[in-house]
């Protein structure tokens, strides 16, 4: 009962004019932008990221909320459009949306990417309010030796799902907590790998690494490349849009079987929108009765995807709010939002801050219900859009990165700080190396050193710790399984 | 263009090896004027050393992977010619910051645009001016006015500022 009090509550603070503007506008310009080829989610939400500091806590994140949920579905109109998904959840989108855009469906395509994007998003955020509450109350009872065990676990649970290696991902992981380090000892206040620069002693910012890493480096990429962006010619008026009755009963239990998929995988940090949308069409080609149809324009093949990645957009949801623990790059963003606005992430902010929580998932709702209005009505506004602001593209990008980092806190430094990792991130691409767990680590990375150096000091020093207490135990042992068995399993394939 | 060569030798994995061999012994280098255990509790180099020691072994199991992994796929690396154009931008980007409080933020965007849009993007002279005389004064507007974010006005401070 009290759940659903304060979900009114929420959707009261959602509905309010200026909140639901913010989210029309979010979701707006996340759709738009997850449109352009070249920008991911979490590039979209970092360069976007400023924007929102003259707001409120709860309307910006009701705002990065809408760009979280639009720049999924906008991934989507590249995807079919353009055979470019704009991010990788949209990757296997690609693969029969493009083939049905061709046969004339880009339509259909699109109408039920949208609806089941609705599905998906709307029946997690049921999850999130179900399941949310309750774990922030456990997590209340972890001590800094179970958290920082878990922070290992959220980690290593990134790395397992970042990339082909392991290894890699655990060395970016390690990056990324070193760029933690730097700046004033948390515990002593002495200066630490900051080689006398009066910028770093508040630490290395989490913004302009984001948006140099993510935003920046694939504008870098795209200039290596330069490969003109085919669209396909599609009808997409309103009606073009809305998909027949057949289409949306072979959609029915793809978008089912998407939905609780999307949802409990998301909650996992590190696998969220993209490995859903991967497990959602290999479940939906291997049950399928003409499997043969995937890759040539199967509509389940559209459905079940994009469905399990927005339903994993409101798992992901969860163990960023209750925890303090982001589960991929956007929900990292949405986390560092929450610090610059002075809240503390964890288990205390449902108690805390029950109007931005509250707000935000009230918001996901009216969110959810304004993605499909917006792109069933507006899909051939946004690819004319698309079309023609691609060649002007990499100047607004590299703009409003300057602009947005150096909004932050008014430093040229900053800007400095976001080419460098511009070029980092770039070059990490090329030598295989994923830029996610560099990203974690670097938000993880200072409560981790601090809740291992509180566990150790309540220890007197005794690594045992860590083994001796149950859950932190446990964690560790996940950690292992995560980073040892996609290992055996391979060996074993081989 | 010419297209991206696969690099079939590890030099590239070798470089990155390097350079986290370097990183691992800045970590501790850098760090070596500071309390490991400090009144009986880990001190400040504590964690940089652990890392340190991590990213080391780490290294290890790398160059391990690098030479010996039959699963190595090789690295499509860019030609020097692919690369002009990634250089030209984050030249670019680095004018940016050099001007950025000298020349003004409008005088800046205004010059980056037009070069970005007459030299990378090959848009007509006329063209590019437009759009760039466009960039920089909605950036201004929308930044400095709309969000209230105080940006270097710079040249056109007798202009821009009251």
């Amino acid at each position: 009962m009290e759940t659903i009090l304060l979900m009114l509550h929420g959707l009261a603070v959602a509905l309010t004019p200026i909140n639901l503007l913010f989210c029309a506008i979010g979701v707006i310009i996340g759709t738009t932008v997850g449109a352009l080829p070249g920008i991911g989610s979490a590039g979209a939400c970092a360069i976007l990221l400023p924007a929102t500091f003259k707001m409120g806590p709860v309307t910006a994140l009701i705002m990065l909320a809408g760009i979280f949920y639009g720049t999924q579905y906008g991934g989507t109109i590249t995807s079919v459009l353009m055979r470019v998904p704009g991010e990788s959840a949209s990757v296997v989108t690609m693969l029969d949306g493009n083939p049905l855009a061709k046969q004339g469906k880009a339509g259909v395509a699109l109408g039920i990417a949208a609806i089941g994007s609705f599905i998906g998003g709307t029946v997690s955020v049921i999850g999130l309010m179900v399941f949310g509450p309750p774990l922030a109350d456990m997590a209340l009872m972890l001590g800094p030796a179970e958290y920082f065990a878990l922070m290992v676990m959220a980690l290593s649970l990134v790395v397992a799902f970042a990339g082909e290696s392991i290894i890699r991902g655990l060395i970016a992981a390690c990056l990324g907590i070193m760029l933690a380090m730097v700046g004033q000892d948390i515990m002593t206040g002495q200066p630490r790998l900051t080689f006398d620069f009066q910028q770093l002693l508040d630490g290395i910012e989490f913004l302009p690494v984001a948006v140099g890493m993510f935003g920046l480096s694939e504008m870098i990429e795209y200039f290596e490349k330069r490969k003109p962006l085919e669209i396909v010619k599609a009808d997409l008026g309103f009606f073009k849009v809305l998909p027949s009755f057949k289409d949306l009963k072979e959609s029915f239990w793809p978008m089912v079987r998407g939905t609780i998929l999307g949802f409990f995988v998301g909650i996992f940090p590190g696998a969220g929108p993209t490995i859903s949308s991967f497990l959602s069409y290999g479940i939906e080609q291997r049950i399928s009765k003409h499997p043969e149809q995937f890759g040539k324009g199967a509509i389940a093949g559209v459905a079940g995807p994009e469905t399990a990645n927005n339903a994993a957009t409101g798992g992901a949801m969860i163990p960023m709010l209750s925890l303090g623990l982001p589960s991929s790059p956007s929900t990292a963003l949405m986390l560092a939002a929450l610090i610059m606005f002075g809240l503390k992430p964890g288990p205390t902010l449902f108690s805390e801050a029950p109007d931005v929580v509250w707000g935000l998932i009230g918001s996901l709702y009216v969110g959810n219900v304004m993605l499909v209005v917006i792109n069933l009505a507006c899909i051939p506004l946004i690819v004319y859009f698309m079309d023609k602001v691609r060649g002007y593209l990499p100047i607004i990008i590299l703009l409003l990165s300057a602009f947005g980092v150096y909004s932050y806190r008014s430093s040229v430094f900053d800007i400095g700080i976001m080419m460098l990792f511009a070029l980092i991130g770039y070059g990490m691409t090329k030598v295989a190396i994923p830029l996610a767990p560099v990203i974690l680590g670097l938000l993880l990375g200072g409560p981790a050193e601090n809740s291992l150096r509180q566990a150790l000091v309540l220890s007197d020093g005794n690594p045992m710790t860590f083994l001796t207490r149950p859950i932190a135990a446990t964690f560790l042992a996940m950690t292992c399984a995560s980073l040892v068995l996609p290992v055996l399993l391979r060996k074993r394939k081989e | 263009m010419t297209q991206g060569k696969d690099v079939h030798g590890r030099t590239p994995q070798i470089v990155t090896g390097l350079l986290i061999w370097i990183v691992v012994a800045g970590l501790i280098g850098f760090t070596r004027g500071l309390p490991y255990i400090q009144e009986g509790a880990p001190g400040p180099r504590f964690m940089p050393v652990v890392l340190a020691v991590c990213l080391g072994i780490l290294n290890v199991l790398y160059f391990a992977d690098v030479f010996f992994s039959k699963r190595a796929k090789p690295l499509v690396m860019p030609s020097l010619s692919e690369l002009a154009g990634p250089a030209a931008y984050v030249l670019l980007g680095l004018f940016m910051i050099f001007f950025w409080e000298r020349l003004g933020v409008v005088a800046t965007v205004l010059l980056a645009s037009v070069v970005e849009l007459k030299f990378l993007e090959r848009y007509a002279w006329g063209k590019s001016i437009l759009v760039g005389v466009l960039i920089s004064f909605t950036t201004w507007m929308i930044f400095q006015f709309v969000l209230g974010v105080p940006l270097p006005a710079g040249i056109f401070a007798w202009l821009l500022v009251r």
